[in-house]
């Protein structure tokens, strides 16, 4: 699946965050940016209801950008 | 018609102060408050069993009503945490406690966090099958027995508390259709662990509480025949400050129709809902509750001011 950034970013729903995420680059830490080990889920699961795709445990520790969450969905 | 006339309450005097704690789990202060809630964690003494804790919330009750022990039919007890090793059930021993009648009948039900809910359905029908006219639905699940303290996931949620719900012919409210749900498959994600411990899967079970309860309560709803906005208050199972404010979120709703209340005692499980609404302290004409969690289980309804 491809998707974009902004594909991600418009994905977020409100609230879900407590961090303004508009600024976010594909690069940054999304724990630097401030979403924090709660809200980190709530991110997650944005994605997962917006797409229609599951991310495993194992693997969300590992996804630690939304660059490195676009390439891993280029493989789902 | 039966329902609700009253609820007893009890919530053990000591706490564990969770602003003392959150260095040794590398948290701030901000975290603690505006994510997991629970600034204070109610914990029974360790000569306290759960059955004691039915018994001080039957007071509370006695304190709010006429009730007298020989009057009661049945007695329900919804624990996963009982007396000893749960043999023989812990409502036995209650029964024993508050000298009860040789014809009161008694059992246990194995719930977690659903368990309030679904305790409401299973004691209602088996009063109205029976042609019962007083009994009460006791919870108490006092997770201090289990938690492990060095658990970040859990050892800063979990409360102890109990209560005992009349159920009678003289109610209060009344209950609307209710709706039952189970992820049997999912049941590894809140378990007691080899060595006797609580573990979670924070993940898993936000995820769920997230999306099916937002889900269950609009079908819920639907069935009553009822939308959000005819809903006065909800009382929702306390998970935590964070799950409240995410199905605050989804559910569209403003935080005085559906608060966190669990600040200064923490997630009591199967007690969270029976605590809030014992401790109302104005009336509302429509009233959702639902419990979430172990198992996993859902379930919810409407109560309805008679």
């Amino acid at each position: 699946m491809i998707v974009t950034l902004e594909d991600i970013l418009s994905a977020v729903e409100d609230g879900a965050v407590s961090v303004d995420i508009s600024e976010i680059k594909g690069d940054d830490s999304l724990a630097d940016a401030g979403i924090d080990s709660l809200e980190i889920m709530s991110f997650f699961l944005s994605i997962e209801e917006k797409f229609n795709v599951k991310f495993p445990d194992e693997d969300v520790d590992d996804l630690n950008t939304i660059n490195d969450i676009i390439a891993y969905m280029e493989h789902l | 018609m039966i329902g609700i006339e009253a609820i007893g309450c009890y919530i053990p005097q000591n706490r564990i102060d969770n602003n003392n704690r959150i260095a040794e789990f590398d948290l701030d202060e901000n975290f603690l408050i505006q994510k997991i809630g629970m600034q204070h964690l109610a914990v029974k003494d360790s000569g306290e069993e759960t059955s004691d804790l039915c018994v001080k919330a039957f007071k509370d009750l006695q304190n709010k009503t006429s009730i007298q022990t020989e009057q009661l039919d049945c007695i329900v007890v919804c624990t996963q945490n009982p007396d000893g090793h749960g043999l023989p059930h812990t409502s036995a021993i209650v029964h024993e406690k508050l000298d009860l009648s040789d014809h009161c009948a008694v059992f246990d039900i194995s719930l977690g966090c659903s368990g309030f809910v679904y305790g409401m359905s299973i004691i209602q029908g088996f009063m109205q099958a029976n042609g019962f006219e007083k009994g009460i639905l006791f919870t108490a699940d006092p997770y201090s027995k289990i938690i492990d303290k060095q658990d970040k996931n859990t050892s800063l949620l979990f409360g102890d508390g109990a209560s005992a719900t009349l159920i009678s012919n003289t109610p209060k409210w009344k209950t609307g259709r209710f709706l039952f749900g189970s992820y049997g498959k999912s049941h590894p994600a809140i378990k007691i662990n080899e060595d006797n411990k609580l573990t979670m899967n924070g993940r898993a079970v936000f995820n769920f509480s997230a999306i099916t309860v937002p889900n269950n309560i609009a079908d819920m709803l639907a069935l009553n025949a009822l939308t959000i906005d005819d809903v006065e208050y909800f009382a929702l199972h306390q998970g935590s400050r964070f799950i409240i404010d995410t199905l605050r979120r989804k559910l569209k709703v403003d935080e005085q129709k559906l608060p966190f209340l669990a600040t200064d005692y923490g997630n009591t499980v199967s007690s969270s809902i029976p605590l809030i609404l014992g401790g109302l302290d104005k009336s509302y004409k429509t009233i959702v509750i639902a419990g979430f969690g172990v198992g996993l289980s859902w379930a919810s309804t409407v109560l309805f001011e008679i």
